[in-house]
């Protein structure tokens, strides 16, 4: 595989961050890789305000609304995107890189279920961290695209709360109605 | 644990932004009152527009760019395997929708009130087609003749800008352009004149292949042409065949050259007691990757090409139940007495070179909307 390390170190401190999920696990994260959780980011920023000695020792930030499986991957996502403090590639790393995200991402795509992709589309909203929510909303877009409308219901577990009257008033959305009479 | 339905609006907001087709919004919209209030229509696009006309028309009453969709349709139902249809829809400007056929593009008649609940069929946008409808006077000394006449011209169409409501079109010269082409930019507002083609020959294929528009005359001359007005003469096909069509198959670019069994035989296109399709043979080609070069295609592999009058599209076989690949269905116009009378269709076996009614192939005839749906159905 590549023999290239995932995380070049930046040049300033390689400080690492913890992250404390919901179920109460620990994640020692690189700081080039939480920041691309923006809530991560913020907190970060406002705790190293107040606390002098803050960098290169270890922060835990609380997550209480994302599990630990959500974060795993999450992390794991975050960690394939070029990182914006890297050294930069030659073209033909670059290259690598691209093929092995793709590879990575469609590996992690294939196995998800729709409960596990709601948990990380809602968690990638809550840390804001904008590439995951981009690539699992247009995973799920790319999932309900041409299917009907029976399939996506039953994929979101969604009941249909439509009366029968309230149903037919929407209908010619959705419906084509052909006309045989040429009015031309 | 996972409760969809309790997905933030503006979370269902962007996972809606991401979908291709406007019948993938309907159909999210569709699956409950609350996701229905979050997720906001967008305005159909390009449903209608008038276009200015050329300043020295004086007959020319109205030009409007009308939008032609080709749909695949599958219909699920318990117990027998999907069955499938090809369907054009036409959606006027006062939101009425026509059934077209899907190679002549003339209106499908005899289809009293048919209404499709597109949530029962899975539907699959294809292509869209373009025209641009030209609503002519002339005659306006005799008043006999002083009605309005409805033409209506292919044109390749190709969005511009960021935003896509500017778009560029380009359509072959009518009578009198001496064979060249028409280039419209949207921001512009204006028409203009390309080419500078004798005026042996004329643009009989335009389309849209991956940011730019193609042209092919009659004489096999090709250009591209980009947004800017950038044209190129791009090659030669050296060809002399009778009727050429621009189609996109599995993402490059193909011309195919019908050529007529012998000269003079487009006297036949006009007779009425030749019976079958008039062309001898097709020539298929591909654009190059560099795009200079045209390359003969022996085999279209698993692609069935649909050449229509306007436009033509590809789908592969293996989406059509029950179709052999490397066919050709195409369209060729039926005369009497001068006046066009409709349209037969045919298929041709490329591998063989067999080809026959469209009626002689059951599997295809059946695919094209409404097929063998039978009579009716409110």
């Amino acid at each position: 595989m590549s023999n290239t390390s995932e995380n070049p170190k930046p040049s300033s401190s390689s400080a690492k961050m913890t992250l404390k999920t919901s179920d109460n696990e620990l994640f020692e994260v690189e700081e080039a890789v939480a920041m691309k959780f923006c809530t991560v980011k913020q907190y970060f920023e406002d705790e190293k305000d107040s606390d002098v000695a803050a960098r290169g020792s270890t922060t835990v930030i609380p997550l209480p609304n994302v599990h630990s499986a959500v974060l795993a991957t999450l992390i794991s996502y975050g960690k394939k995107l070029p990182q914006s403090n890297a050294v930069a590639d030659n073209h033909e790393e670059e290259e690598t890189k691209k093929k092995e995200r793709k590879k990575y991402e469609q590996g992690l795509l294939k196995n998800l279920m729709p409960g596990e992709l709601l948990d990380l589309i809602s968690a990638a909203n809550y840390l804001d961290f904008k590439e995951g929510l981009e690539f699992f909303n247009q995973a799920l877009a790319d999932h309900i695209q041409n299917k009907s409308v029976e399939y996506v219901r039953k994929f979101f577990g969604i009941k249909n709360d439509y009366e029968p009257h309230e149903e037919e008033k929407y209908r010619e959305e959705y419906a084509w109605a052909f006309e045989g009479v040429d009015e031309d | 644990m996972a409760d969809w339905s309790q997905l933030p609006r503006d979370l269902l907001h962007l996972i809606a932004k991401r979908l291709k087709t406007r019948i993938d919004l309907l159909r999210l919209r569709s699956i409950c009152s609350s996701w229905r209030s979050s997720i906001a229509l967008t305005p159909k696009q390009h449903r209608h527009t008038p276009i200015p006309t050329t300043d020295d028309s004086k007959f020319i009453l109205s030009l409007d760019l009308s939008v032609h969709t080709v749909y695949l349709i599958e219909s699920q139902q318990e117990g027998s395997p999907p069955k499938r249809w090809l369907v054009k829809v036409f959606e006027d400007q006062h939101g009425r929708m026509h059934l077209l056929d899907p190679l002549s593009s003339s209106k499908v008649v005899g289809f009293d009130n048919l209404l499709l609940d597109l949530r029962e069929f899975k539907v699959f946008e294809l292509c869209q087609e373009h025209v641009l409808h030209r609503t002519a006077m002339y005659g306006v000394h005799e008043p006999w003749r002083s009605r309005p006449v409805v033409e209506v011209d292919k044109v390749a169409f190709m969005c511009v800008g960021p935003e896509n409501n500017d778009f560029a079109l380009v359509t072959p010269h009518r009578d009198g352009g001496g064979g060249g082409l028409a280039f419209f930019n949207s921001r512009i507002q204006q028409w203009i004149t390309i080419g500078s083609h004798p005026a042996t020959s004329s643009c009989i294929a335009v389309t849209h292949f991956e940011g730019k528009f193609y042209a092919v005359d009659t004489k096999g001359r090709t250009i591209s042409i980009d947004q800017f007005l950038d044209s190129k003469v791009v090659t030669n096909l050296g060809s002399d065949a009778y009727m050429k069509y621009l189609v996109e198959a599995g993402g490059e670019l193909l011309v195919v050259e019908a050529y007529l069994p012998f000269p003079n035989a487009e006297g036949l296109i006009g007779s009425e007691s030749h019976r079958g399709l008039c062309i001898d043979y097709f020539e298929v080609s591909k654009l190059n990757k560099e795009g200079d070069k045209w390359v003969k295609v022996n085999s279209l592999g698993d692609w069935v090409l649909f050449l229509g009058i306007y436009s033509s599209f590809s789908v592969l076989a293996s989406e059509l139940p029950g179709c052999k690949g490397n066919c050709i269905v195409v369209t060729q116009p039926r005369w009497k007495e001068f006046n066009l009378d409709g349209h037969d269709t045919y298929v041709v076996e490329l591998e063989s070179g067999r080809s026959g009614p469209l009626e002689n192939y059951p599997d295809f005839s059946k695919l094209l909307f409404p097929g063998d749906m039978g009579t009716s159905s409110t």
